[in-house]
């Protein structure tokens, strides 16, 4: 039943790193994406961690703050248009990977600020609630709602208006 | 003005994202927006939903809305293979180093290594003038000052020993460092545990373990979720593995929480299954102290 410190910390990595990955991808980063998910979970484990009921918002902060950092240090600079084309058809596990509506998703999301992308990343992609967002961005529960309804209203206005609402 | 500021003044004006009808304007779009993301039950906006057909059409409209753009997410930033966090990948090579690596130690400790020699050497101090002063009283006692000066030196090894054992360590002992398990009566189960639930994912949810109130377990635990998962963030007592005639088919009794007044404790306990047999989870007040709740 107990589960020794190298087992509990590799089980949190195979929990976690697919989200942790999905969030920093929609930041901005692409090729350095694993990189970033592996300097996450480096600074977790070699971290003097916060009490448990604030460990998940120091978590995500903790995620924002590489990706932001990654983006910063970044050499090569493409547009997230360009570099959402070449995640899906890489991806082996999915065909359904380009659907009518996907280009016109892929520019609003280009278009939204990255305060905006990171929201709709930690709530679409990490299943927090609007409270845990707040404390992840270390923004006001209001800053948090305008932020995913006003990204949401682009993200389905660009669907919309790409037709794809009528091929569902 | 910034983008969150244009934000907040078209948040609840915006028609475009919700069609639909005037019905139900008691009812901003923000409300609307959190019950349709499925952050919670509203059971006042549910009751008006009822009564209101324009009310049912807009938070239709915002969940469909908030469903097309989640699969139009999921589309253009696919969930990687599932084999991607598989540590034997040579892309975590770095990681596995970590993963491995004894735990860091913690800030406080370095400043126990400073205070607590400079302690005991100020305790040995004062115990050598106050015995020096007794001596030249005429009052010396030899025996109460060797004895004063072996509980400092006890005390001060104890405090330098002890601060490193069970000392937190990152993910394991650091997210929890549970209470060891007093000597209880048998609940029925090989584990009770005092935790603190993490949000839901993927069918499952893990639980922070904050006191072992019977049995043994580790600072982390994951539960399958049956039906219902945990409120995020609350603190839950669970029962793992049932024992002998104990079969996890009904939930088990209520704790006792020795408290005045008496908090309170969730009337319907939660059904998870843990290690593919039946796991109960029943919700605790906020605030209780881990160290109050007893097994009836």
């Amino acid at each position: 039943m107990r589960r020794t410190q190298p087992e509990a910390r590799a089980e949190f990595f195979r929990r976690y790193a697919p989200q942790v990955r999905r969030i920093l991808f929609l930041q901005g980063l692409c090729d350095e994406v694993d990189d970033a998910v592996q300097e996450v979970f480096i600074k977790v484990y070699r971290a003097d961690l916060p009490a448990e009921e604030r460990f998940l918002a120091w978590f995500y902060r903790l995620i924002l703050n590489t990706g932001r950092d990654q983006g910063r240090r970044r050499k090569t600079r493409r547009g997230l248009v360009e570099r959402l084309e070449e995640l899906a058809p890489t991806d082996g596990t999915h065909t359904d990977v380009t659907a009518p509506g996907d280009p016109a998703l892929r520019a609003a999301l280009d278009g939204l600020s990255p305060d905006f992308r990171e929201a709709v990343a930690l709530r679409f992609f990490a299943d927090l609630s609007l409270e845990s967002i707040a404390a992840a961005q270390d923004v006001p529960l209001g800053t948090v709602k305008s932020r995913l309804h006003g990204a949401l209203a682009r993200l389905r206005q660009a669907l919309a208006e790409s037709g794809y609402e009528q091929e569902r | 003005m910034t983008e969150d500021d244009e934000m907040n003044d078209s948040a609840n004006t915006d028609e475009d994202f919700v069609s639909g009808s005037a019905g139900g304007r008691a009812f901003d779009d923000d409300r609307l927006l959190a019950y349709a993301l499925g952050l919670g039950d509203d059971p006042e906006l549910e009751a008006a939903a009822r009564e209101d057909d324009a009310l049912r059409d807009r938070i239709a409209a915002m969940r469909g809305d908030v469903d097309a753009v989640a699969a139009g997410l999921d589309r253009v930033v696919p969930a990687p293979p599932d084999d991607y966090a598989d540590l034997g990948e040579a892309r975590w090579g770095e990681l596995r180093e970590s993963v491995t690596a004894p735990a860091a130690p913690r800030r406080r400790l370095a400043w126990l290594r400073v205070l607590a020699p400079a302690a005991a050497i100020a305790l040995v101090l004062v115990a050598g003038v106050v015995g020096l002063q007794r001596l030249g009283d005429g009052e010396g006692n030899e025996a109460a000052t060797t004895s004063a000066d072996d509980k400092a030196v006890e005390r001060y090894d104890r405090q330098r020993t002890g601060a490193g054992q069970g000392e937190a360590g990152p993910m394991t002992d650091g997210l929890a460092a549970p209470t060891p398990a007093a000597a209880a009566a048998d609940p029925g189960y090989e584990t009770v545990v005092v935790a603190v639930a993490a949000p839901p994912a993927a069918g499952r949810q893990d639980f922070y373990v904050r006191r072992v109130v019977f049995g043994e377990a580790g600072p982390l635990i994951t539960l399958e979720i049956d039906e219902q998962a945990l409120v995020a963030h609350a603190l839950a007592i669970l029962y793992l593995t049932p024992t002998g005639d104990e079969t996890g088919a009904s939930a088990p009794p209520k704790p006792t929480v020795s408290a005045s007044p008496p908090p309170s404790v969730a009337s319907k306990a939660l059904r998870f299954t843990f290690d593919g047999a039946p796991a109960w989870a029943r919700q605790l007040a906020p605030g209780i102290d881990p160290e109050r709740v007893t097994l009836p």
